[in-house]
């Protein structure tokens, strides 16, 4: 683990930052040391980038969530995280952020995982079968719950999820402000 | 709560935006900032477009957190969102700049506070941790035992700053007087363990309880009202209880509101919300899917069941079973109680010494019940084969009411006490009276008997406190009698005041003991067991029976109800309940933290508390009422002690106001007093308040009935919105079928753009930096590229390049992000300026996109956007009004090029929505150009009109539509005239084309058209031309100035001619060429375009 030049933020970055995203300053200082352990040596941190595989080696991330390539797909530019791809990843896990990022954020996570722009049977398939962590759900258990998810959401009956049917569902839940929060992005 | 507010506020302010300007306006309103010539824009004077520009700005600013963008681009937005408003603020007037400076500054102090605040939020890190371990729903104990620890701070400083400090620095020193002395038999035990133990002794003397508080009306110099303090902050303490609950139960509420209603997305719900994200550890992650798997099974059963209702007799007899069951628990409880309380009284009566046991015999009785009838419960919930849900409910209520019978059965006993030692004092009295008159010695006694001698006794109420002084007297001077000393213990023994704060903070006491014992037996102990023995066990204990604890949110979550019950009954009897309540919730969030992360497992069956859910609170707040009544029963039934307390020799605790009223205010203040306590005034108010009520409740009705009239609206609406979507249907397969001819045509570009995908690939990659930094880099990279690609590949490469470029994109943002891949693509195609000026023509982009729409509804007649349902046809027109010109001036080429248009716009179909992201789409530049217009208004009205619905699912078939028809509409003037303007531009420059030819073939590739490299050329010129751009290839340089110029005419345009703004994305790019090359020749380019 390399340590890139230590360039303490300035303070103007790091307004920009707050007002940039939901983070607090020590949130953003953490992350940045966080970014910082991570980064090749030698690197400016404005500069330097990290890996997909070396963000969802975080704690946060690691082995654990079921979404992690996807949480990785989204937020990063041409597959590597810059400081201010995992900033802005933060900010949207963080929990002062805006219910409609959040959701916005959600829906480019679960819907993508065969890249139409829509939440379709087979990406809620791979859902459910990332969220019970195997591959062998009954196929009766996978049938009937698409079919509830989309009988209760899909409200133009094409079979898929699009954004506004996902955010008009979620903004009404009452977990899922809660659930789509991640805190510690420290090692 | 800040979030929610900034979201109510992003809503609003996007509203405003959908209607004003579209989504992505700021960043091209944004750009005014860097022209500062104002002369340029004729009407930039006008302050009210400033005044409304700013307005945008500073809204931008507000809520930049809120867009869904990518950093790098909300980065740029508010630097020049920033530098705009300070420009034009300072401009507009002298005092809305300091205005704005000052707002500045506060917005920064305030972000400063907020850093400041979260460093104090104590436990922050450790609930932190526990929920990236077990996820929200064990925190959400931790987060409410953090909230109950902020009440009781602030109850103990109330309780400490007015009554404890006063009483202890202005107060009469310990020993002082009768009731701050121990008694002379007890000095000797005074010390001793047990006496500690049951807080007798020193403790008993103490501030800890009611009976030290000297009963003077003024202590020390400044004359502090102690007993008046004492009611009022014991009242306070139950009003200030009450508001902060309610407050918070209001708040939740309206968080929760939308989950309110009957919609329910049960299954969604299930899936997309079902995994915590906060969940950082292995094991919880299993149970946590295990869960999953459970909660989803349990919804489709569920849902199965809801058909079909089973009533089995066996299990209604199961339930009657349980339930008697429970009842009888629940009394024997409440017996056991009350027995063990008159059993100590008894035994305190006739028994000189008394045992630990027997002392604390009460409270442990109390404990030993709270702790083991809840495990009871559970092993009888067993029997009723209720769904888990349905269990957990009949769990917590019947733990709650097994709580409050404790409390309730406790406290009855205590006054039952109380009862029968008011009544020996009443004998001691009857002894005391022998030193005193009769008549002082009445108004000692009960109202009623005071009430039947009212002539006799007229001045009894003014020489209340002189009967004291009267009473105590001859006792002092009878000092040594036997029966004095008889007398003088038993009052101070006769405290029931102290007696009832003894017995409820012994309880407290032995609660917190029974707490940390069950935790370290029942978890931890338990955890070291089944961890270190079950390698040599013969069976396995972490699955089977011992198993790990289990950490049971909701009757910890009880347990502290139920504490927060102990102190609220207590705290008007021992003022220092609060303080004592703080340093055990402390070292409890310390237990039970440690504890939850080292040896327990997340809840199988995750009770959801999520925070905006208000059952704990609703709990709490019953549990408030049901413990207040006891109290203030007793303070309004019960006579004060004589001989102890603030209050004593009052008739009642509550004399102490009216007394107060009466001696220490004027006169007319006495008289309203008393005009407002009588009925007069106290029943029309009670009649107001009745009205109030049912006003509010009518207002909540009809309330109620506007929402079930909206769904119904709404559910209307979407019926015909299906009628929409299959209406596009039809039109879409209509204008495949004339489609289908073309895809020969670009079937074969598109293998050649295969081909030549590799080198321009890199090239791709490069160009894809935007920021300043890697400008420069990435020309010295593109020369060499676009040197090797020879005029032979002409159509090819280019198309690879976009290509190659939109999958690049496509990786990066899989789908969101179609503003990127507009500008990219845009950049790549008809405009054929180098890539590195995305940024620069994203931004009239937008507008375009944006400002189209408005003068196409208004020109349609349409009715406003309802819903952004309707604008998608408007579109539609648009669209084709676009195409003409384009199909009207076109060579040849162009048909070509539709065809590949076509092509797209097929696959486009097949795809839905967001085409772009898919790399087919570069096949075709000018579609690609126009589509990525389609999907930044599919992106405008995605962001601008939330609650939009189903047909934005359907854009693309739209654009279909406008694609049959698109040759047969005639190009409108102005539309034309641009073009023209752009086809004279390019031949004009066209000389300049060699010098460079390096660029050439690559724009060419892109376009062969002539106009195309025109635009590509422009700014090349310019450079050449002007002396100051001497770097010949500091295209960073050239990019920046571009920036501004384009931005200057962009402005122009919009305000010039708002109504042909359709093109303004174009122009705006062709515009801004044509600005520069004003320097170089023709003024009357100039003019063409800015008319």
């Amino acid at each position: 683990m390399g340590q890139c030049i230590r360039h303490p933020m300035t303070w103007e970055e790091l307004e920009e930052y707050q007002a940039l995203t939901f983070l607090t300053r020590n949130e953003i200082l953490c992350i940045h040391d966080t970014f910082c352990k991570l980064c090749p040596r030698g690197k400016y941190y404005k500069e330097a980038t990290l890996t997909m595989d070396q963000i969802s080696s975080l704690p946060a991330l690691r082995q654990v969530n079921p979404f992690r390539d996807r949480i990785c797909r989204v937020f990063s530019h041409d597959d590597v995280f810059s400081f201010e791809d995992v900033l802005g990843m933060a900010s949207v896990f963080s929990a002062q952020a805006c219910p409609s990022l959040k959701i916005e954020y959600a829906f480019r996570i679960y819907a993508d995982i065969n890249e139409n722009g829509f939440i379709d049977e087979d990406d809620l398939q791979c859902i459910i079968q990332r969220l019970l962590n195997t591959t062998d759900v009954g196929d009766d258990l996978l049938k009937n719950l698409t079919k509830h998810i989309l009988g209760e959401s899909d409200l133009d009956n094409d079979h898929m999820l699009s954004f506004a049917e996902f955010e008009h569902a979620m903004s009404k839940s009452p977990d899922f402000m809660n659930s789509f929060r991640i805190h510690s992005w420290g090692l | 709560m800040k979030s929610s507010k900034l979201s109510r506020r992003y809503a609003s302010i996007k509203r405003d935006a959908s209607q004003l300007y579209p989504y992505k306006e700021p960043l091209q309103f944004s750009n005014l900032d860097d022209s500062d010539n104002n002369d340029e824009r004729g009407d930039s004077n006008d302050p009210e477009q400033i005044f409304q520009n700013i307005q945008f700005q500073k809204d931008l600013m507000a809520t930049i957190r809120c867009r869904p963008w990518p950093m790098k681009e909300k980065l740029k937005a508010l630097r020049r969102a920033k530098e705009i408003v300070l420009k034009f603020e300072g401009r507009l007037t002298r005092t809305r700049g300091y205005q704005a400076a000052g707002a500045d500054l506060w917005r920064k102090f305030v972000r400063l506070a907020y850093n400041f605040v979260v460093i104090f939020i104590p436990w922050e890190m450790r609930i932190k941790k526990i929920e990236s371990h077990f996820g929200s729903g064990v925190a959400s104990y931790f987060i409410f035992l953090r909230w109950l620890f902020g009440i009781n701070i602030v109850l103990t400083i109330m309780t400490g700053a007015f009554i404890v400090l006063p009483e202890l620095i202005a107060g009469q020193p310990f020993g002082s007087t009768i009731s701050k002395t121990i008694p002379k038999d007890h000095v000797a035990s005074a010390q001793d363990l047990d006496t500690v133990w049951s807080l007798g002794g020193y403790l008993k003397y103490s501030v800890l309880f009611y009976g030290y508080y000297g009963k003077e009306r003024k202590i020390g110099k400044a004359g502090y009202r102690l007993p008046l303090a004492y009611f009022l902050v014991g009242m306070a303490v139950f009003v200030y209880s009450f508001i902060i609950l309610l407050k918070k139960m209001a708040k939740n509420s309206r968080m929760s509101l939308a989950s309110a209603s009957n919609e329910n997305y049960t299954f969604c719900w299930r899936v997309f919300c079902a995994w915590d994200y906060l969940i950082g550890n292995p094991e919880a992650a299993e149970s946590k899917a295990a869960a999953i798997v459970n909660s989803i099974r349990e919804a489709i059963l569920e849902e199965q069941e809801k058909k079909k209702s089973k009533n089995l007799a066996v299990t209604i007899c199961l339930r009657i079973i349980a339930n008697i069951l429970v009842l009888l628990s629940l009394a024997g409880s409440i017996y056991l109680i009350y027995f063990v309380v008159d059993r100590s009284q008894k035994l305190e009566r006739t028994k000189e010494e008394l045992t630990l046991w027997e002392k604390n015999e009460v409270s442990v009785v109390v404990s030993l019940i709270t702790m083991i009838a809840p495990s009871a419960f559970e092993l009888v919930a067993a029997l009723e084969m209720y769904h888990p849900r349905t269990t957990l409910r009949f769990q917590l209520a019947r733990v709650l009411v097994l709580y409050l019978g404790n409390l309730y059965s406790l406290i009855i006993a205590l006054l039952d006490k109380v009862n029968s030692m008011s009544i020996t004092e009443a004998e001691v009295k009857n002894n005391a009276s022998n030193w005193v008159d009769f008549p002082h010695f009445l108004p000692t006694r009960a109202l009623p008997e005071e009430e039947k001698w009212p002539p006799t006794i007229p001045d009894i109420q003014g020489k209340q406190n002189s009967t004291f002084q009267n009473y105590l007297i001859p006792t002092t001077i009878t000092n040594k009698s036997n029966s004095y000393n008889y007398n003088v213990q038993n009052q101070q023994d006769q405290c029931w005041e102290t007696y009832v704060g003894q017995e409820m903070l012994k309880l407290s006491i032995i609660d917190m003991i029974f707490t940390v014992a069950s935790i370290l037996l029942i978890d931890f102990f338990r955890g070291l067991f089944v961890r270190y023995l079950s390698d040599c066990w013969c069976w396995d204990l972490e699955s089977k029976f011992p198993e790990y604890g289990e950490f049971k949110i909701a009757e910890n979550v009880l347990h502290l109800v139920y504490n927060q019950g102990m102190i609220w009954m207590g705290a008007f009897f021992s003022p220092c309940l609060p303080a004592f309540n703080v340093l055990k919730l402390i070292g409890l969030m310390y237990l039970r933290s440690w504890a939850v992360l080292t040896c327990n497992v997340p809840h199988q069956q995750v009770f959801r508390a999520s925070r905006s859910n208000n059952f704990y609170l609703a709990m709490l707040l019953f549990m408030l009422f049901l413990c207040m009544l006891p109290t203030i029963f007793a303070i309004a039934r019960y006579k004060p002690s004589l001989n102890c307390g603030p209050f004593s020799g009052q008739e009642k605790i509550y004399d102490i106001v009216s007394e107060t009223i009466k001696n220490d205010f004027p006169l007319w203040f006495n008289s309203v007093i008393g005009y407002i306590s009588s009925p007069v005034v106290i029943l029309p108010a009670l009649l107001l308040l009745f009205m109030l009520i049912y006003y509010l409740q009518s207002i909540a009705r009809s309330l109620k009935f506007t929402n079930s009239q909206l769904r119904m609206q709404i559910q209307s609406d979407r019926s015909e919105d299906k009628k929409k979507v299959a209406q596009m249907i039809e039109a879409r397969t209509q204008t495949q079928e004339g489609n289908k001819k073309k895809p020969q045509e670009s079937d074969f570009v598109n293998q050649q753009a295969l081909t030549h995908s590799l080198t321009p690939r890199k090239n791709g990659n490069v160009v894809s930096f935007d920021s300043p930094g890697s400008r420069i880099p990435t020309i010295s990279q593109a020369l060499p590229q676009t040197k090797i690609s020879t005029p032979v590949e002409i159509t090819s490469p280019i198309i690879g390049i976009s290509k190659a470029q939109s999958e690049h994109i496509n990786n990066r943002y899989p789908y969101f992000t179609h503003e990127n891949d507009h500008c990219k693509i845009k950049s790549c195609t008809p405009v054929t300026f180098k890539k590195h000026l995305e940024d620069i023509y994203s931004e009239p982009l937008f507008q375009k996109g944006i400002r189209q729409m408005k003068p196409d509804v208004v020109g349609s007649g349409a009715p406003r956007f309802a819903g952004g349902r309707t604008p998608r046809y408007y579109i539609v027109n648009e669209r084709e009004s676009r195409r003409k010109p384009r199909s009207t001036l076109r060579s040849p080429k162009y048909f070509h090029r539709d065809n590949l248009g076509d092509f797209g716009e097929i696959y486009s179909r097949n795809k839905r929505g967001y085409v772009l992201s898919k790399p087919h789409h570069a096949y075709s530049p000018h579609l690609s150009d126009e589509e990525e217009e389609e999907e930044l208004r599919k992106d405008i009205f995605n962001r601008s009109f939330r609650p939009r619905s189903l047909s934005d699912l359907h854009q693309t078939p739209h654009f279909y539509i406008g694609e049959g028809t698109e040759s047969q509409v005639l190009p409108t003037e102005d539309l034309s005239r641009m073009h023209y303007q752009s086809w004279n531009s390019g031949f004009e420059v066209d000389h300049y084309q060699p010098v460079y030819l390096y660029k050439k073939p690559r724009l060419q590739n892109f376009d062969p058209e002539p106009r195309y490299p025109e635009h590509f050329m422009k700014p090349k010129t310019k450079q050449k031309i002007e002396p100051s751009f001497i770097e010949s290839d500091s295209v960073s340089a050239s990019s920046s100035d571009q920036q501004n110029s384009s931005t200057d005419q962009y402005i122009q345009v919009i305000h010039n001619k708002e109504k042909y703004l359709k093109s303004a994305g174009k122009l705006s790019k062709k515009k801004s060429k044509s600005r520069l090359e004003l320097t170089i020749a023709d003024p009357s380019e100039l003019i063409y375009s800015n008319v």
